[in-house]
């Protein structure tokens, strides 16, 4: 009876143990590792995407008669071609970094790279 | 029983993570948005019951602002001020006129790096619009006769407000300095309504309310003048300030293979070439800090330094075309490079 009780204290604490580590593995990837696109069209979101390595992909958002056309490549995202006329967005380059904006104000497209971005409360730009 | 004891405490400990979760996602934070003065508004602010009803003013008070300072609007004050250049004295809102008065107070402090009358240059570059272009070297020069601050000039009779361009084809631009006189009306605002703590963001001019919960210092970047928006090089920590960035990163453009850049020295007619590549203001208002940004900017890192420094609770970042960031001394503890590209260059 005595040996039944060690073995469950025993297995209680053990499980006690894995829930921490559990818990402290999905908030460090939560905050380290989850980064991703989100696309915002006229101050709305418009679409968000994962950004991990297997990922190549486009996506076309039109807004009226305009056109930005957004390439994915793994972890790392530009605004790959647009109508505008100075084409800021494009000019931008690419993003690899949470925190990381690239607008095109004629046709009121961001690309915002989110997660963590080094524990920064605002960015003076 | 004791055993029993054990077993339950167990699986209380157990069920604590789960709960400190859960206070992770409550959430604390109110956050509005819209698009003003040309860029976006961004006001972050403790979660209080007045929230939404202090950011609905915040952005109608500065919708007015607008209303009244742009260039481009018929019905603007700032428009009958440039339409009647060399002709007559016009009648303008105290707001206005209160903004105005700062402005020459800057342009005397930065020994006219920083003009509100630059309107004819901006205008001839095109920044005022999407079509830009390198003027000739005589449409500069011409348009550079009508560039001072001296001959603006505004008078106040009790509650009447009156200002005037003594030259014809003279234009006033607040261009430098509106935005951050909008971020000031909204802090007011928000401490109006008893919110002490928030951020507020016009467009990258920072107007950091209060503190962080339990008197945490705002941890603020500083963006990287050579990176996409967003990138920082360094972290400032502080609290209650106005943090305002100019740099020739924020609106450029190449034509024949060289870049032009939006802030125009009022001396030359062209692009500012100090050696900068950004200046980084904090001061208590952000009316302050955006003018002296654009100025400094102007003035190059060390007729610049020698101006901040000169100044009581005003204090500077710049960064310069070699990679070099230098601040002010009161604050290089408050500092943090965090980009290994740049080099803090510390006072010995």
């Amino acid at each position: 009876m005595r040996n039944i009780n060690k073995w469950i204290a025993a297995g209680l604490v053990a499980l006690t143990v894995m829930s921490y580590i559990i818990l402290h593995a999905y908030q460090q990837n939560q905050i380290y590792n989850h980064t991703k696109l989100v696309i915002y069209r006229d101050g709305e979101i418009y679409d968000e995407a994962s950004l991990s390595k297997e990922v190549h992909k486009e996506i076309t958002v039109r807004t009226g008669d305009h056109f930005n056309i957004i390439e994915i490549k793994g972890e790392a995202v530009r605004i790959k071609e647009a109508d505008c006329p100075r084409k800021i967005c494009v000019d931008t380059g690419w993003l690899n970094k949470p925190g990381q904006i690239a607008v095109c104000i004629p046709n009121r497209l961001k690309i915002v790279i989110e997660g963590q971005s080094g524990n920064v409360d605002d960015i003076a730009y | 029983m004791l055993k029993n004891f054990f077993i339950l405490v167990l699986v209380v400990v157990l069920a604590l993570p789960g709960c400190a979760m859960e206070k992770q996602g409550e959430e604390k934070n109110y956050t509005a948005r819209d698009e003003l003065l040309g860029t976006e508004v961004i006001i972050t602010v403790e979660a209080n019951k007045e929230a939404s009803e202090a950011c609905d003013e915040i952005f109608s008070r500065i919708k007015q602002i607008e209303e009244k300072m742009t260039t481009r609007n018929p019905n603007s004050e700032i428009f009958n001020l440039n339409a009647n250049a060399g002709n007559k004295e016009i009648t303008l809102s105290k707001d206005t006129y209160h903004v105005l008065k700062e402005a020459v107070a800057f342009s005397n402090m930065t020994g006219g790096a920083f003009d509100p009358t630059i309107g004819p240059l901006v205008k001839l570059w095109g920044f005022d619009s999407r079509d830009l272009k390198v003027p000739p070297d005589e449409s500069i020069e011409r348009k550079l006769t009508l560039v001072d601050y001296r001959l603006l000039e505004l008078e106040n009779n009790k509650e009447t407000f009156t200002a005037m361009l003594q030259r014809d084809g003279q234009a006033v631009d607040l261009g430098g300095i509106a935005k951050g006189y909008a971020g000031d009306e909204a802090k007011r605002i928000l401490l109006n309504h008893g919110i002490k703590r928030g951020i507020i963001n016009l467009g990258g001019n920072i107007i950091a309310v209060g503190t962080k919960e339990d008197g945490i210092p705002w941890r603020i970047g500083i963006q990287n003048p050579m990176a996409p928006r967003g990138t920082f090089l360094g972290i400032l920590e502080l609290a209650d300030k106005a943090v305002v960035t100019s740099g020739g990163y924020e609106r450029s453009f190449v034509a024949a293979g060289k870049r032009y850049h939006h802030i125009i020295d009022p001396q030359t007619g062209y692009p500012s070439e100090s050696g900068l590549l950004s200046v980084t203001i904090i001061s208590e208002r952000g009316l302050v800090s955006d003018a002296l940004s654009t100025g400094v900017f102007v003035m190059g890192l060390h007729k610049g330094m020698e101006l901040i420094e000169s100044l009581k609770g005003i204090e500077a970042v710049f960064v310069t075309g070699d990679k070099k960031v230098f601040v002010t001394k009161e604050i290089q503890d408050m500092f943090q490079l965090t980009d290994s590209k740049f080099s803090y260059e510390k006072h010995k």
